[in-house]
């Protein structure tokens, strides 16, 4: 019962690790070329639910100033540090995707296919 | 003989929970080896691959559960979610709050963060969007090494049916979104200091518009007004003005010295110093990216 009322309080983190490895599985084991690629952006929001959500403090609001008479306080907003790397990481993430996809757009008009045992098999079958 | 119906049955399952049943696998057509080779090699390599997957796919699914157990267990005894004394909110957000409009003059503290405290990370993010471009650009650009004729053909007949198919519905729908897509674009572009927003937001936003209208209307229109020497001046331009915004910024104006570009009035659209003019340029790169990713997969040209 305590864990999981442990796992309740930390839903998030439970739900990006459940990605996370949903993601790796796909990435590291489907033989098709685009399901990696999909596991592998799964992984990626993983990690970015994981930041954002270890960047949460209850009762605050979105770190954006509308009251300029005072000074800002650091107990209205919550933590705008993971919400910057994660936008950081969004952006890389859509780069190395889209060169990842043009690999694959390449890899397909060499060998006709996206399966990886495919692509293995005839690769040997040019060495010998 | 009723294991083995059992297992081609959840083959099939999984075949059609992956979406797979219709996908003709060219393997299944593949030539037979040669008889010399089979001589040496009874396996097929196919089938030597086949059973390699499914040893592995069993391991993986080991591998992973073995993983999800670990990073639960890490997970039940990190600091517990939403709680202000967690060790992520430190002195370091703590400053970038409470100085952060008075040092960067941007009410999106986010946006003072990554544009000004951290304008040389975004730097090297934007690098990497510009490099990513080039990269696709090198391997999809179509050239006659890697064009065939069949595909020239395929092309032309697409273009004669996207030409004769007017879609009066999409159409209209597309040219009523099409100035609203640019104007928000524009706005989120314009207003990221102060609101939620961005260079990249809005230039996602105006290179969907962009996406939609080459959809809709074929790239032939779209290179009226943004052709491939367009694209490559713009991104270059966008990005080296960043650049030198930044090493004029880092001399002049980071860590408190004196800079010579006026934060303006926090909240109004002429604030933040360095950040709006960095978030225009940033957005425009983003946009010719965005648009260049999908006429680069599409079409293989601009």
């Amino acid at each position: 019962m305590e864990l999981l009322s442990a796992l309740w309080t930390q839903r998030y983190m439970v739900v990006s690790v459940l990605l996370f490895c949903i993601g790796a599985f796909s990435l590291v084991f489907n033989p098709n070329l685009i399901k990696k690629l999909i596991g592998f952006d799964l992984m990626d929001n993983a990690v970015y639910l994981m930041l954002t959500s270890a960047g949460y403090v209850d009762n605050r609001i979105a770190p954006i100033v509308t009251d300029f008479s005072a000074p800002a306080s650091a107990a209205h907003f919550v933590n705008p540090i993971p919400a910057g790397l994660v936008l950081t990481g969004i952006v890389v993430s859509v780069s190395v995707t889209a060169f990842a996809l043009a690999l694959v757009v390449r890899i397909y008009k060499k060998y006709h296919t996206v399966y990886l045992d495919v692509i293995m098999a005839s690769m040997e079958k040019e060495v010998d | 003989m009723k294991k083995g119906e059992i297992r081609s049955a959840f083959h099939a399952f999984a075949a059609w929970v992956d979406g797979e049943e219709w996908c003709e696998r060219p393997s299944e057509a593949a030539p037979a080896p040669q008889p010399e080779a089979k001589a040496k090699r009874p396996v097929n390599r196919l089938d030597r691959y086949r059973v390699y997957r499914r040893f592995t796919q069993l391991v993986g699914a080991l591998f992973c559960l073995t993983l999800f157990v670990l990073l639960l267990g890490t997970v039940v005894s990190l600091p517990p979610f939403g709680d202000p004394a967690n060790p992520a909110n430190n002195e370091v957000s703590r400053r970038y709050i409470e100085q952060g409009l008075e040092e960067t003059g941007a009410a999106n503290l986010v946006a003072g963060m990554i544009l000004s405290y951290r304008a040389f990370d975004t730097f090297g993010e934007s690098s990497v969007l510009f490099l990513a471009a080039t990269c696709v650009t090198m391997l999809l650009r179509r050239d006659e090494h890697n064009t065939t004729s069949g595909d020239l053909e395929e092309m032309a007949q697409e273009d004669l049916t996207s030409r004769r198919d007017r879609d009066i519905i999409l159409r209209t729908a597309v040219l009523l979104l099409l100035p609203m897509s640019a104007v928000v674009g524009v706005y989120v572009m314009l207003f990221g200091h102060i609101s939620p927003g961005g260079g990249f937001s809005g230039g996602s936003i105006l290179g969907g518009g962009m996406i939609l209208y080459a959809q809709t209307f074929g790239s032939g229109n779209v290179r009226r007004f943004f052709n491939e020497h367009m694209y490559h001046m713009i991104k270059v331009v966008c990005l080296m003005g960043y650049g030198l915004l930044l090493a004029d910024f880092v001399y002049t104006g980071v860590n408190g010295l004196p800079g010579h570009v006026p934060l303006g009035t926090p909240g109004h659209i002429l604030s933040g110093g360095i950040i709006l003019p960095i978030d225009l340029l940033v957005g425009f790169e983003v946009t010719c990216t965005i648009y260049a990713f999908y006429a680069l997969f599409s079409k293989g040209e601009l």
